[in-house]
C-alpha cells in the first residue's frame, strides 16, 4: 500500500486534503479521508455506492463543510464554503446530474454566471465556445439548443461550462455512468489533454478498466475510509477490485452476519421449484440511451436471485418494468408462462408480481396520506375494502391494525399519515402491503437502505420468508453482503447487461469484485 | 369599382389605426409580463395592477398638469405593487396565483374607493395623436402606423429593447435561465430570487405605463374598473407570442385587430358575430400551444417558487 | 381528535383569524379615511348581511355560486390540477343550463328544471374536460389553458344572446338588448321561501349538498382515493393502476361541471335570463373562497357564506353610511392576500411537526443539483 506519490518532489500538490471527517446521522461518511493532486495528475477515485466518493467531492467543492480535517489550495491553507469560493480557488467540477439550461444555446449554458460584460455577442461568445471546444475535442455546435443534445453532448457542456473558468483542479463526478463506450473514449482524451496543460485531474467512478485507462493513481475508498492509493501502472486490477468491496462483510452488523450464516445453512435444504420470473432478451431504450440490453434472466419458486450491481446501471429501469409501469423496446417477460411484456401495472399485480421499490418516497409509499390508506393502494377498488365504489372504513382500519400488527409497524393508529413514521417503519409499510397480496415473485430493490440493524433483520427475514413460502425472489441491492448473504444466485449488472450469472458458491467477492467494476475479463481469468 | 377599392383601402388603414391603437396599453402589459415569465412567474394581477397605475396616473397628470408626471408615477405605482407581489410570492414563496387574484381584487376595489372620493381624476389631459412628418404621407401606413400617439412609438422602442435584454445581455441571459431551470442557474452562480424580483419590478414599471397608456394616452381620464380584461388579454398574448418580444407585439396586435373589426364591421354593413372575433385569438393561442407541443412550452419554472434542496 | 389534528386545527384556525383581523383592520381604517364612523359601517355590514330576512337571501344567493367554484377548484386541485377556468366553465355551463331550461320549459314540472341543471353541469364539465384533454394529450398547461379557455368561454356565451338564431329574444326594435327570452317559472330554481322578502333559492342546498358531494367523493370512494393518490404521488397513482390521462380528463369534467352549476344556479335562481357578461367574477372568486378553506370541503361552505356575507353586506353599506361596496372588494382581497402569505409557513410548520425524527436513516445526502 503505497501512498507515496508520483509527483515532483519541490513542488506542493495542487491540492490537498487531509484526515477529512464527516459525519451524517448514523453514518460517518468520511472517516479520515486523505487526497493529493498533483498538477497534471489525473488522480482517480474508485468505491462502491455509499463509500463516501460523493461527499468527498460535496467537500472540495464547497457543498458540504468538513468535520475535520484541512483542505490545502497550492500549498495554503484554505475554507471553501460554496461553490463560488471554490471555483474562485480554481476548483470546478463536471458534475453527474448535469445542471443545464435545455431552452438556451451551448454558448449561453456556458457564459451563463461568468459572463463578465453586461452585453454580450452571441456571434463572439459562440466563437469563443466553439474554439474552447476545439481545443479539448468536444464536437459541439455553440449554438446548438441544450435541450436537443444527447447526454454526452451535454456532458461536454458540462466539461465546456467548466473550462471557460480556466480551472486548476477538475473534478468528474462519476462521468461515464451516462456514456456510450465511443464518448467515454472521447471523454479520456479530454481528460488527459486537460492533465498535459498541468491541471489536475480527480476522475470518480466505480468502473475500474476506466481508473486503469486514463489514471496516474488511484484510490480506494470503502465505508467512509481510504483503504490505499496506488500507481496505476503498479496495480493488480483482481486485488483492487477486493479491496472495493473488501471486508465489507465483516464491517456489517452482526446481524446481517448471523443472517448470512443462517442462509450459508439453509442454502442446501430449500427446494427449488419451477421458473416463475423469465426476461429473455429484455432490452430498454430511453431515446438513445440503453438503460437495459438484452437481459437474460430467469427466477424459480423458492430461489432468491441477488442482483449486483452499481446503482444506475439498470436497476431502476428494470424494476419500473417489473411494476408494470414500463414497456420492454425488445424481448419479452413472462410471469408463470404468460407474456406480461404489454401488460399494465393491474396485470402485473394481479399476476402476483410484488415490487418493493428502491425509492419508497417516490415509488413506494404516498406520504401524505394515512398508513392504512397505504396498506391499500393497490387493492382499494377491491372487496372488502370498498363496495361498489365506497370505501368500507371499517375494513381499512382492521385491515391496517392487522397488517401493522403482524409486520410489527410502530405508528399510533392506521390514520397516521405514512409521512411522520421512521424509515424503517415506512419500509414496514411497503413490505406489509405487497406481502400481504398473493406473492408469485417478489421484487426487493435495495429493502434495507437506510434501516436500522433491527429493522434490517426483520427485512431480511421477510424476504427469506417470501421464499420459503415459494415466491421466486429478485433481490437487487447494491449491497454485496445482503445480496450474498440471501441468494442462491447472483448475476451482476453492469450499464444494463447482465455480465454473469453465479451460482452461490461461485459467488466469490474474487469473482464479484472485478464484475462490479466492469471487468469481464479479470473475473474471467481470475476462475 | 375604382372608388370600391379606395373606400376599402382607407377603411382599411383605418382598421388598422384603431387596432395598433387599441392595442398599444396591452402591448405594454404583455412586454413586462414577458419579462415576468420568462423568469418563471406567471401574474394574475396585471388586471389589477393596470387599473391602479391607471388611476394613479391620470390623477398624476390631472393634478399636476403634466403628462410625463402622470406616466412616471403610473410606472412607480407599478413597480410598487408588483413589489408587494414580489415579497409575497418569492419572500414568503406564496402561490403565484392566489397572490395575483387578490391584487386584482385589491385594485379593483381600491381605485373604486379612490375614485368615487377625489372624482377630478375624470379630466386628466392627453395625448394627441402626432403625425410622423413624411411617414405619414405614405399611403396606407401613413394613415395606419404613423398617426399614432407617443405611447405606440414608445412601444415599438420598448419591444426593441425588450429583445435586445433579452437576448443579447448577462441580465437576459440570466432571466431566462432562472425561468426555465432555477437549479441550473443557481449551480452557474446566479442569485435567482434576486433576478426574479429584478424582473417583477421591471414587469411593474411597464405595466404601470400600459395604464396610464390607457387613461392618460387614449381615455383621457378614469372611469371604474376600465381595463376591463385587458389585463388577462395581455397574459394571453404573452402566451400566444411565446415569450418573444417582437411576437408578443404581434399578438397584441392581432387582439387589437379583433377589437377593431368588432367596431368596423357593422360600419361595413359585415355581420359578424363580433364574439367570434373575440375568441379566435385566444383559439388560436391554444392551438398553436396544443399543435407546437413541446416547442410552445412556457418556462418551465412558470409558477413554481424556488428552493435549493435540502 | 389526535393531537395533531387539533394542534393542526389551532393553527389553521389562527391564521385565518389574523387574516380576518387585518381585513376587519382595512375597512375600518377606509371607513374612517371616507371619514364616517366605524361602527355605523360594521353595523351596515351586519345588517346587509344577515340583519334581515332579505339579506339573509341576499348572503346565500351570492354565496351558492362561489361555493361551487371553490368545490371546482378544490376538486382539481387534490388531483394535483391548477384550474383557474372557473369563470369560462360558469359561462358556458350556465348558457347550456338556460339554452335547456328554454328547450325544456314545456315538460312537466320538476323535469325541465332537472335537464337544465344537467346541462349546465354538462356544459361547464365539458369546458373543463377539455382543458384536461389539452393537457393530457397535448401537454398544454392546465393553468394557461383554462386561463385561455375563460375568455373563448365567455364569447360562446355572448355569442348565444347576440345572435337570434340561438339564443336571443326575437329583435322587435333597434333598442332591444342581446338577452335571451325571460324563463319560464317551472324551470327556474324555486325560492325556498314563499311570499317572504328572504329571496334565497334552492341553487344554495344544491352547493351544500355538492360540497357534501364532493367531502364524500374524495374522504369515501374509491374514486376520489385515486385522485387524492394522483395529487399526491401520480406515481404511486400509476403503479396503482390509475390511467393519469384519463383521470386527468374526469376530474377536469367534474370540475368543470361544478363551476358549470354555478353559472346555472346564478341564471336560474336569480337572473332568470342570459345576459353577457352576467358573472362579475364569481369564477375568480371562488378560487380565492377555495383558498381560504384550505381545500377542504366543509371549509369553503364557510368560507364561501362569508365571502356571500361581505358582498351582501356591501350593498348595505353603500345605502347606509356612503362607503362604496367596493370596500368589500378589498377586504377580500386582503383576506386573501394574507391568507397566501401564510400558506407556505403554516404548510411547512404542520410538515415539521407532523415529521418524527428518522431515527437510524443513513442515506447519504446526495450531491444536489443546486448548489450552495
Amino acid at each position: 500500500m503505497t501512498d507515496s506519490p508520483v509527483r515532483p518532489p519541490t513542488a506542493p500538490p495542487l491540492v490537498e486534503l487531509r484526515g477529512i471527517v464527516k459525519v451524517f446521522p448514523g453514518v460517518r461518511a468520511n472517516d479520515g479521508v486523505d487526497h493529493t493532486n498533483a498538477a497534471g495528475e489525473v488522480h482517480g477515485r474508485l468505491g462502491e455506492n455509499g463509500a463516501g466518493k460523493t461527499t468527498l467531492v460535496s467537500i472540495l467543492y464547497g457543498l458540504e463543510q468538513p468535520d475535520e480535517g484541512t483542505i490545502a489550495v497550492n500549498g495554503t491553507a484554505v475554507r471553501i464554503e460554496s461553490p463560488r469560493q471554490a471555483l474562485s480557488r480554481g476548483i470546478a467540477i463536471v458534475q453527474q446530474h448535469f445542471a443545464l439550461v435545455p431552452t438556451l444555446t451551448v454558448a449561453e449554458n456556458v457564459l451563463l454566471g461568468q459572463e463578465g460584460r453586461p452585453v454580450f455577442s452571441a456571434a463572439r461568445v459562440e466563437a469563443a465556445v466553439g474554439a474552447l471546444a476545439e481545443t479539448y475535442g468536444l464536437a459541439l455546435d455553440p449554438s446548438a439548443l441544450v435541450g436537443e443534445l444527447s447526454i454526452g453532448q451535454r456532458q461536454r457542456v458540462e466539461i465546456l461550462k467548466c473550462l471557460y473558468r480556466e480551472p486548476q483542479v477538475v473534478v468528474f463526478d462519476e462521468p461515464t455512468t451516462v456514456l456510450i463506450p465511443e464518448e467515454i473514449e472521447r471523454l479520456f482524451e479530454t481528460v488527459r489533454t486537460l492533465a498535459s496543460e498541468g491541471r489536475a485531474v480527480v476522475l470518480i467512478t466505480h468502473t475500474l478498466d476506466e481508473l486503469m485507462a486514463v489514471t496516474d493513481r488511484i484510490s480506494v475508498l470503502r465505508a467512509g475510509r481510504s483503504v490505499g492509493t496506488f500507481a496505476t501502472a503498479e496495480v493488480d486490477p483482481p486485488g483492487l477490485a477486493r479491496l472495493m468491496v473488501g471486508r465489507e462483510v465483516k464491517l456489517r452488523s452482526a446481524v446481517v452476519a448471523r443472517a448470512e450464516d443462517v442462509q450459508l445453512e439453509e442454502h442446501a435444504e430449500h427446494e427449488v421449484g419451477d421458473v416463475v420470473l423469465d426476461l429473455a432478451g429484455v432490452t430498454v431504450l430511453d431515446g438513445s440511451t440503453v438503460r437495459l440490453d438484452r437481459i437474460e434472466l430467469t427466477v424459480r419458486a423458492g430461489e432468491v436471485v441477488g442482483l449486483a450491481g452499481v446503482e444506475g446501471n439498470g436497476q431502476r429501469e428494470l424494476v419500473q418494468l417489473m411494476c408494470g409501469t414500463r414497456r420492454p423496446t425488445s424481448g419479452t417477460v413472462r410471469v408463470g408462462g404468460v407474456d406480461l411484456s404489454a401488460a399494465g401495472p393491474l396485470r402485473w399485480q394481479a399476476a402476483g408480481v410484488r415490487v418493493v421499490t428502491e425509492d419508497r418516497h417516490a415509488t413506494g409509499l404516498v406520504l401524505d396520506m394515512s398508513v392504512g390508506e397505504n396498506l391499500v393502494t393497490d387493492r382499494i377498488h377491491h372487496r372488502p375494502f370498498s363496495r361498489r365504489g365506497l370505501l368500507s372504513f371499517g375494513q381499512l382500519l382492521q385491515h391496517g391494525r392487522r397488517l401493522m400488527r403482524e409486520f410489527r409497524v410502530k405508528a399510533p393508529s392506521p390514520a397516521t399519515p405514512a409521512r411522520s413514521l421512521s424509515g424503517g417503519n415506512q419500509q414496514r409499510v411497503v413490505l406489509a402491503r405487497e406481502l400481504s397480496a398473493d406473492v408469485r415473485v417478489l421484487v426487493a430493490a435495495q429493502p434495507t437502505r437506510g434501516l436500522d440493524v433491527g429493522a434490517i433483520e426483520e427485512v431480511t427475514e421477510r424476504v427469506v420468508a417470501a421464499r420459503d413460502a415459494g415466491a421466486a425472489v429478485l433481490l437487487i441491492s447494491s449491497d454485496l453482503a445482503e445480496i450474498l448473504a440471501l441468494s442462491d444466485r447472483v448475476a451482476v449488472i453492469h450499464r444494463g447487461r447482465l455480465l454473469a450469472v453465479l451460482a452461490q458458491r461461485e459467488a466469490t467477492l474474487e469473482r464479484l469484485g472485478p464484475l462490479l467494476a466492469g471487468h469481464v475479463d479479470v473475473a474471467e481469468v481470475a476462475s | 369599382m375604382m372608388v370600391g377599392i379606395s373606400i376599402t383601402a382607407g377603411a382599411a388603414s383605418d382598421l388598422f389605426a384603431s387596432a395598433a391603437r387599441l392595442a398599444t396599453p396591452i402591448g405594454f402589459v404583455a412586454l413586462g409580463e414577458t419579462f415576468g415569465e420568462a423568469a418563471g412567474i406567471i401574474n394574475i394581477g396585471l388586471e389589477g395592477v393596470m387599473l391602479a397605475s391607471a388611476l394613479a396616473g391620470a390623477w398624476a397628470a390631472a393634478s399636476s398638469g403634466s403628462v410625463l408626471t402622470g406616466f412616471a408615477v403610473a410606472m412607480l405605482t407599478g413597480m410598487a405593487l408588483l413589489g408587494v407581489m414580489a415579497l409575497l410570492c418569492i419572500g414568503l414563496r406564496a402561490n403565484q396565483i392566489v397572490v395575483g387574484l387578490g391584487m386584482n381584487l385589491v385594485a379593483l376595489g381600491a381605485t373604486t374607493l379612490v375614485f368615487k372620493s377625489v372624482r377630478t381624476v375624470a379630466l386628466a389631459p392627453g395625448l394627441d395623436p402626432l403625425q410622423l412628418g413624411f411617414l405619414a404621407d405614405i399611403p396606407f401606413l401613413g394613415p395606419a402606423f404613423f398617426r399614432q400617439r407617443l405611447t405606440f412609438f414608445v412601444l415599438l422602442l420598448l419591444t426593441a429593447a425588450a429583445a435586445f435584454v433579452l437576448r443579447r445581455t448577462a441580465w437576459g441571459l440570466r432571466l431566462r435561465a432562472v425561468g426555465e431551470t432555477p437549479a441550473a442557474a443557481d449551480a452557474a452562480g446566479v442569485r435567482v430570487d434576486a433576478v426574479r424580483v429584478q424582473a417583477m419590478l421591471v414587469c411593474g414599471a411597464l405595466a404601470g405605463l400600459g395604464g396610464a397608456a390607457l387613461s392618460i394616452g387614449e381615455l383621457r381620464g378614469f372611469t371604474e374598473n376600465m381595463v376591463a380584461g385587458k389585463g388577462f388579454i395581455a397574459l394571453a398574448a404573452v402566451i400566444f407570442g411565446r415569450w418573444k418580444p417582437w411576437a408578443v407585439l404581434a399578438a397584441c396586435g392581432v387582439f387589437g385587430l379583433a377589437d377593431a373589426l368588432q367596431g368596423q364591421l357593422p360600419a361595413w354593413d359585415i355581420n359578424f358575430p363580433p364574439s367570434v372575433l373575440r375568441m379566435l385569438p385566444y383559439l388560436i393561442a391554444l392551438v398553436a400551444l396544443a399543435v407546437q407541443r413541446g416547442r410552445a412550452r412556457p418556462p418551465a419554472a412558470l409558477s413554481i417558487p424556488y428552493e435549493r434542496r435540502r | 381528535m389526535s393531537a395533531v389534528r387539533l394542534r393542526r386545527s389551532l393553527i389553521i384556525v389562527g391564521v385565518n383569524g389574523v387574516a380576518l383581523a387585518l381585513a376587519l383592520a382595512a375597512t375600518a381604517g377606509i371607513v374612517a379615511l371616507y371619514d364616517k364612523p366605524v361602527g355605523a359601517a360594521l353595523k351596515a355590514l351586519y345588517e346587509g348581511s344577515l340583519g334581515s330576512a332579505f339579506a339573509l337571501g341576499t348572503t346565500l344567493n351570492k354565496a351558492t355560486p362561489l361555493l361551487f367554484v371553490a368545490l371546482a377548484f378544490l376538486v382539481a386541485q387534490r388531483a394535483g390540477l391548477v384550474s383557474i377556468g372557473g369563470e369560462g366553465q360558469l359561462y358556458v355551463g350556465g348558457t347550456a343550463a338556460v339554452a335547456a331550461a328554454l328547450a325544456f320549459d314545456g315538460l312537466p314540472r320538476p323535469l325541465g328544471l332537472v335537464l337544465a341543471l344537467v346541462c349546465g353541469f354538462a356544459g361547464g364539465g365539458l369546458w373543463g374536460a377539455l382543458a384536461g384533454w389539452l393537457r393530457a394529450r397535448f401537454e398544454v398547461n392546465e393553468v394557461i389553458a383554462t386561463l385561455l379557455l375563460n375568455f373563448v368561454g365567455i364569447a360562446v356565451s355572448n355569442l348565444t344572446v347576440q345572435e337570434p338564431s340561438l339564443l336571443r329574444e326575437p329583435v322587435t326594435d333597434s333598442a332591444s338588448l342581446p338577452q335571451s327570452p325571460l324563463l319560464a317559472q317551472v324551470v327556474r330554481l324555486p325560492r325556498l321561501v314563499q311570499d317572504s322578502p328572504n329571496r334565497v333559492h334552492l341553487g344554495i342546498v344544491l352547493a351544500v349538498l355538492a360540497a357534501v358531494g364532493v367531502g364524500v367523493l374524495l374522504r369515501r370512494t374509491v374514486a376520489g382515493f385515486r385522485i387524492r393518490m394522483l395529487g399526491h404521488n401520480p406515481a404511486m397513482a400509476e403503479r396503482a393502476g390509475v390511467n393519469v390521462a384519463v383521470m386527468v380528463v374526469l376530474v377536469m369534467f367534474l370540475s368543470g361541471g361544478l363551476a358549470g352549476l354555478a353559472g346555472t344556479s346564478v341564471l336560474l335562481g336569480e337572473q332568470y335570463r342570459l345576459q353577457p357578461e352576467f358573472s362579475p367574477g364569481f369564477g375568480f372568486d371562488g378560487i380565492a373562497v377555495a383558498l381560504l378553506a384550505r381545500s377542504t370541503p366543509g371549509g369553503a361552505v364557510a368560507a364561501a357564506l362569508l365571502f356571500g356575507a361581505l358582498r351582501a353586506g356591501g350593498l348595505r353599506l353603500e345605502a347606509a353610511v356612503q362607503v362604496p361596496q367596493a370596500l368589500v372588494l378589498v377586504v377580500q382581497g386582503v383576506i386573501i392576500l394574507a391568507v397566501a402569505a401564510t400558506a407556505y409557513w403554516v404548510e411547512r410548520t404542520l410538515r415539521a411537526r407532523n415529521t418524527v425524527e428518522v431515527a437510524g436513516a443513513t442515506e447519504q445526502p446526495a450531491m444536489v443539483e443546486a448548489t450552495a
